[in-house]
C-alpha cells in the first residue's frame, strides 16, 4: 500500500513577509549587529628625550617620556605601566620602570589621556640608546575596559645615562 | 620662600621622589589637623577643604572614604578616583584617614599647583595608581613585604630632610 504525502504543503511553507521581517528584527535586537573586533584605543608612545624645560627650570638633566592613549570613544581614565628600555653593553635592559600612573580623559569628547611628564634623572650625560614602552588599560565611559600596549618603535640615542633600577 | 612653598607651585614637575617625601612630610606636620578633620568627616560624612590651588571634598559612603577635587573657581570636580576601606574598628579609622588626607593633598598639589613660573602641561587629573599609604606602591605592585623593606630603606630621604629644614 502506498502513502501519498501532500508534497505541495510540506515544501510550500509560507511565512508572511511582515512576520519574516519581525523575526529578523527581533534576532538583531537580541544579538546586535555583527561587529568587527577592532581595538577602540591605541597608545602613542613618543621617543624618550632629554627635557630642556626641566633643565631650564630645575637645572636637572632628566629623560622624559610622553605617552597618549587615544580612543575612538569617550574614556574615563587610563592606567599605565610605563618603562624605558635601554641598550647597555650591547644588551637590551629595562633601565627604568615608572610607578603605575592614572590620567583622566581630556580633549574633545574626552577621548585622550595624556601622560606628558614621566621623568627620570640622568646619572651622567653619556650617550645611550633608549626606547619607550607602556602597557595598561583604558576604562571607557561606557564601562568597558580595553587593554592597550605600545612602544616608540625604535631605539634612539640621547645624551643621558640613567641608573638602571 | 620655603622649599615646601616652592613645591606648592611645581605641579606636574614634582618628581615621584618629591611626591613621596611630601606625603610623609604632610603626614607628620599635619597630624593634629588631620585628626580634627577625621573627627569631622566621621561625624558628618562629608568634609570640604582648600589646599594649594584646589578644593577637596571628602565623603564617606558604604564604609568607603573617597575624595573629589577641583581647581579653585572651577565648576567641575574630578571623578572620585581614590577610595579607601573604612570597615575597621573606630579607633583605627582616624589613623587611616590621616594617610588618606595626606595622599589627597599630594594629589591635589600636583594637579592644581599655586601659580608659579612653571607652565603646566595640559593633562587630565593624574595620580599614582597605587597610593603611598599602600605598601604595594614601594614595590611597584610586587607585594607588601617587599614594599615594607623598600619603604624602611628609604625612610629618610634627602628631600624629606630638605622639607623639614628649609
Amino acid at each position: 500500500m502506498s502513502i501519498t504525502l501532500p508534497v505541495k504543503q510540506i515544501l510550500k511553507f509560507k511565512v508572511p513577509g511582515v512576520l519574516a521581517l519581525a523575526i529578523l528584527a527581533g534576532q538583531l535586537a537580541l544579538t546586535g549587529l555583527p561587529t568587527k573586533d577592532q581595538p577602540l584605543c591605541k597608545l602613542k608612545v613618543e621617543r624618550p628625550h632629554t627635557s630642556t624645560f626641566t633643565k631650564e627650570r630645575k637645572n636637572l638633566d632628566v629623560l622624559k617620556l610622553n605617552i597618549t592613549s587615544e580612543c575612538e570613544v569617550e574614556q574615563k581614565y587610563t592606567i599605565l605601566n610605563a618603562d624605558i628600555q635601554a641598550i647597555f653593553e650591547n644588551t637590551q635592559i629595562t633601565a627604568h620602570r615608572f610607578n603605575a600612573e592614572l590620567r583622566t580623559g581630556v580633549g574633545k569628547g574626552r577621548t585622550e589621556a595624556r601622560f606628558l611628564n614621566l621623568l627620570v634623572n640622568c646619572a651622567s650625560l653619556e650617550s645611550t640608546m633608549y626606547l619607550g614602552h607602556a602597557s595598561g588599560e583604558v576604562h571607557l565611559a561606557n564601562g568597558k575596559v580595553e587593554k592597550v600596549s605600545g612602544d616608540s618603535e625604535y631605539f634612539v640615542s640621547e645624551d643621558c645615562k640613567i641608573e638602571a633600577k | 620662600m620655603s622649599y615646601f612653598e616652592e613645591c606648592l607651585t611645581l605641579g606636574r614637575f614634582l618628581s615621584q621622589a618629591e611626591k613621596e617625601a611630601l606625603y610623609r612630610y604632610l603626614l607628620e606636620r599635619n597630624r593634629d589637623t588631620y585628626t580634627s578633620q577625621a573627627s569631622a568627616l566621621l561625624q558628618e560624612g562629608f568634609l570640604k577643604i582648600s589646599f594649594a590651588n584646589g578644593e577637596i571634598q571628602y565623603g564617606i559612603q558604604d564604609n568607603y572614604v573617597y575624595y573629589m577635587a577641583r581647581k579653585n573657581h572651577s565648576a567641575e570636580f574630578s571623578p572620585a578616583l581614590r577610595q579607601m576601606k573604612l570597615n575597621i574598628p573606630d579607633f583605627m579609622k582616624t589613623r587611616r584617614l590621616q594617610t588618606f588626607f595626606a595622599q589627597a593633598e599630594v594629589d591635589v598639589m600636583s594637579n592644581y599647583p599655586l601659580p608659579g613660573a612653571n607652565r603646566q602641561p595640559e593633562e587630565g587629573y593624574g595620580i599614582n595608581a597605587i597610593p603611598f599609604y599602600d605598601l604595594n606602591y614601594y614595590s611597584n605592585g610586587n607585594g607588601k613585604i617587599q614594599g615594607l623593606v623598600k619603604r624602611i630603606a628609604n625612610s629618610n630621604s634627602e628631600i624629606l630632610t630638605k622639607l623639614r629644614t628649609l
